[in-house]
């Protein structure tokens, strides 16, 4: 889910070349290639931004900004990619420690630096492909950037790495598998946590704590009060959570560049978070179940508000149902409407349920699945 | 914040003046101990998503475009803005909008810095753009009684913040474990966000983000203390040795000490703001380190906070001619790379007052030890 992104991301940065060698990252670099050849590109210019739009830059690289700034790999057909990150040189032994084999520069101006570098190594010819450029990069560098390659052929390849990413391979599930695992135990352990007190920014505080020791990178919790008049779903506030109350929480990790996200409801009894079921576990059963490889997104997406509808609850359709996850918090596919991108054994979708009615007020619930030829697993 | 007719008011006024027929002004959901949250700001509250942006036309007809528009429904219930509008696709609504209010002509980006070339080539389809950060910045300077007491909540959060910082730094703990524990306290005592910088080891080389590296007896642990309070930052800045610290390290820091003593008594509202470098490095220098208050060791001495404005700028050096004034936010802090300790931490936060600087932060500013 696209949701409140931090200052700075400061968990656990590491690349633990036992989960995803190098040759896992050649790999990546092989699949983009090969789509290269079809588009007869040469270089691939492909940039990231801040803390949520990195992920075809890790797939590369993996390589993320841990500040609000951008990073640009360039890819050419042959040899190593190149990566520019916004920062200085005295950063660039530790990043080592932590992006794959490529060739790491730091640059003060993104575009003047990064053309020169590729101008000396004669890689700015020939037709060029541009991968999040317009969507990502801020405007006075890509108004340079467009510039600079005025003389080249530039071909805007924005699908190019998000097709790649689409199916995750077993190392990239086992790795959402393990961010899907510090979810499932801290859910599965709340109701033993000790608050400081019972409000939002307490509970939180708890909530990051256990993620961050559990080797989470970045955290993001929001919260969702069943009876309030006007619901809504949104970071800690200074509210107090009363005994009796029933509250939804939405937790997403990322580990290893790789997220998994759920949600649960929970009603405070006797100063204890206890799992508020009440109907909506069995209907978000039934719509996980849909997730099958061969289905369209908006097959999924009509099948599950089938599920939905006409039921003791009514569904608050703005958040809306599933999508794609994995080095992005919200990626292709989506479970919606006009979505023709089949589901397949090996995508992980992250499915939630926004939904209530008068007696229960607004209950949420989400997992992250991975999708099989059979029912989904739950990674949560 | 600035109250919201104060404003709604002011930036038609503003615009009006300029022969502008609207203003835009975007966020990507980013909050910066560097920049200022301008959307945030003027809104009154900080959409997250990765494109909002704010449309006001010069007869102050006002839409706030919010994303992911699932958010619209928090952001309705917190913003002054009547209009409150879910987009998934900013670069097509902010098109639709700015035709709905009639704005053409010339349009005041407010965001320029940050804003993508998708969502500026929609803009400039509607109108001629202008930069228009100024608006935001001229308003946003004299802080409101709301931001001030921000920044007396975030100096207890950030006391707080220190306090865990010296309980559980240990030698075995990663890095990213100790910061972990000071989010933690500050998060528990009301922060909506943390900015720790934090590094460990018996030479730092640079200030970074925590790494995995675990804790030893003899380090040196460096840490920035940055809770956020509704996008206030407030910064606090220390040195804590695993251990019994050498002599030398007790003596360097006395000249930080000294270094920040100088700075702040320099504080005089009027005053450029690149009198508090000058007074550092003049101390630094004095003690045979000139080279290193400079590029590539050294960049800022110090920065304003704010949420529309962190005015007198995001880096103060000797070169900083923008005045300090009443009501600013600022971090004074002698950071220092040393050839014989490396990096040490010290650094303090203040309001510019008549009288000078007025400290906020409660924790002693000393170099402190771990006994161990």
């Amino acid at each position: 889910m696209e949701t409140i992104q931090g200052a700075l991301k400061n968990g656990r940065n590491v690349l633990d070349r036992i989960n995803m060698p190098q040759g896992e990252f050649d790999t990546h670099v092989s699949n983009i290639r090969k789509a290269m050849q079809k588009e007869k590109l040469n270089l691939v210019l492909i940039y990231g931004y801040a803390f949520d739009s990195y992920a075809d830059v890790a797939y590369v690289t993996n390589f993320i900004t841990r500040l609000p700034r951008g990073a640009l790999v360039a890819l050419p057909l042959d040899g190593q990619p190149m990566l520019f990150f916004d920062g200085s040189t005295r950063g660039i032994p530790s990043f080592r420690k932590t992006v794959s084999d490529a060739d790491v520069i730091a640059v003060s101006d993104m575009v003047k630096d990064c053309t020169r570098h590729l101008t000396e190594r004669n890689m700015l010819k020939g037709r060029i492909g541009v991968a999040g450029l317009r969507q990502l990069m801020p405007y006075g560098q890509f108004k340079a950037l467009e510039t600079v390659l005025s003389d080249c052929e530039v071909v805007e390849t924005n699908s190019i790495v998000p097709d790649c990413r689409l199916v995750k391979s077993i190392r990239e599930q086992d790795e959402i598998r393990r961010a899907g695992r510090i979810l499932r135990e801290i859910f599965d352990g709340i109701k033993e946590f000790d608050f400081p007190s019972m409000d939002e920014h307490s509970i939180q505080a708890v909530l990051y704590k256990e993620a961050r020791y559990s080797g989470a990178e970045d955290v993001r919790a929001l919260f969702g009060r069943a009876t309030d008049d006007h619901w809504y779903l949104g970071p800690a506030e200074k509210r107090t959570i009363k005994e009796g109350q029933t509250f939804s929480v939405y937790l997403s990790v990322e580990f290893e560049r790789y997220w998994a996200e759920a949600a649960r409801t929970f009603t405070i009894q006797d100063g204890l978070l206890i799992p508020a079921d009440q109907g909506i576990e069995e209907l978000f059963r039934r719509s996980a179940e849909v997730l099958k490889a061969g289905k369209t997104g908006s097959e999924a997406y009509s099948s599950i508000t089938q599920i939905l509808k006409g039921g003791a609850f009514e569904v608050l359709k703005e958040y809306g149902i599933g999508y794609g996850i994995g080095l992005s918090p919200e990626e292709q596919p989506r479970i919606a409407e006009r979505e023709i991108t089949p589901l397949a054994e090996g995508m992980a979708i992250a499915l939630h349920l926004v939904a209530g009615n008068k007696d229960t007020g607004v209950l949420m619930k989400g997992d992250t699945l991975l999708v099989t030829e059979a029912i989904p697993v739950v990674l949560t | 914040m600035g109250t919201t007719e104060h404003k709604h008011e002011k930036i038609v006024k503003m615009m009006n003046d300029k022969g502008m027929d609207g203003v835009v002004i975007i966020s990507r959901g980013n909050i910066s101990v560097l920049n200022p949250s301008y959307l945030h700001y003027f809104a009154g509250v900080r959409p997250f998503g990765r494109m909002s942006g704010a449309v006001v036309s010069k007869s102050g007809n006002a839409v706030l475009l919010v994303g992911p528009s699932w958010d619209a429904r928090r952001i309705a219930g917190k913003t002054w803005v009547a209009d409150v509008r879910g987009t998934d696709r900013f670069s097509v609504d902010v098109v639709k909008t700015m035709k709905d209010l009639g704005i053409s002509g010339t349009v005041g980006l407010i965001g320029q810095k940050e804003i993508t070339g998708e969502a500026y080539a929609a803009i400039a389809s509607v109108a001629a753009i202008q930069p228009a950060e100024a608006f935001i910045e001229e308003m946003a300077r004299e802080k409101s009684p709301q931001e001030m007491e921000q920044a007396k909540e975030a100096a207890k959060i950030a006391d707080i913040g220190f306090a865990a910082f010296l309980e559980f730094a240990r030698p075995g703990l990663r890095e990213y474990e100790l910061a972990a524990e000071m989010e933690y306290a500050m998060r528990a005592a009301g922060a909506d966000d943390i900015f720790i910088l934090l590094s460990s080891g018996r030479h730092n080389d640079e200030m970074h983000e925590p790494r995995d590296r675990r804790m030893a007896k003899g380090d040196k642990v460096i840490g920035e203390i940055t809770p956020v309070v509704d996008g206030l930052f407030f910064q606090l800045c220390r040195t804590v040795v695993i251990g019994k610290p050498e002599q030398i390290v007790l003596d360097k820091y006395s000249m930080l000490m000294k270094a920040l003593q100088d700075s702040v008594a320099a504080v005089k509202p009027g005053l450029p703001a690149g009198v508090i470098s000058k007074a550092m490095n003049k101390v630094i220098s004095d003690a045979g380190y000139g080279k290193f208050c400079y590029p590539p060791y050294m960049r800022a001495r110090g920065h304003g906070f704010g949420v529309g404005s962190i005015a007198p700028g995001g880096v103060i050096d000797d070169n900083t001619t923008i005045p300090l004034e009443l009501g600013q936010v600022v971090v004074i802090h002698p950071n220092q790379y040393l050839p014989e300790t490396g990096y040490l931490a010290c650094g303090e936060t203040y309001v510019v007052a008549e009288n000078g600087a007025e400290r906020l932060a409660k924790t002693e500013t000393k170099l402190y030890m771990k006994e161990v």
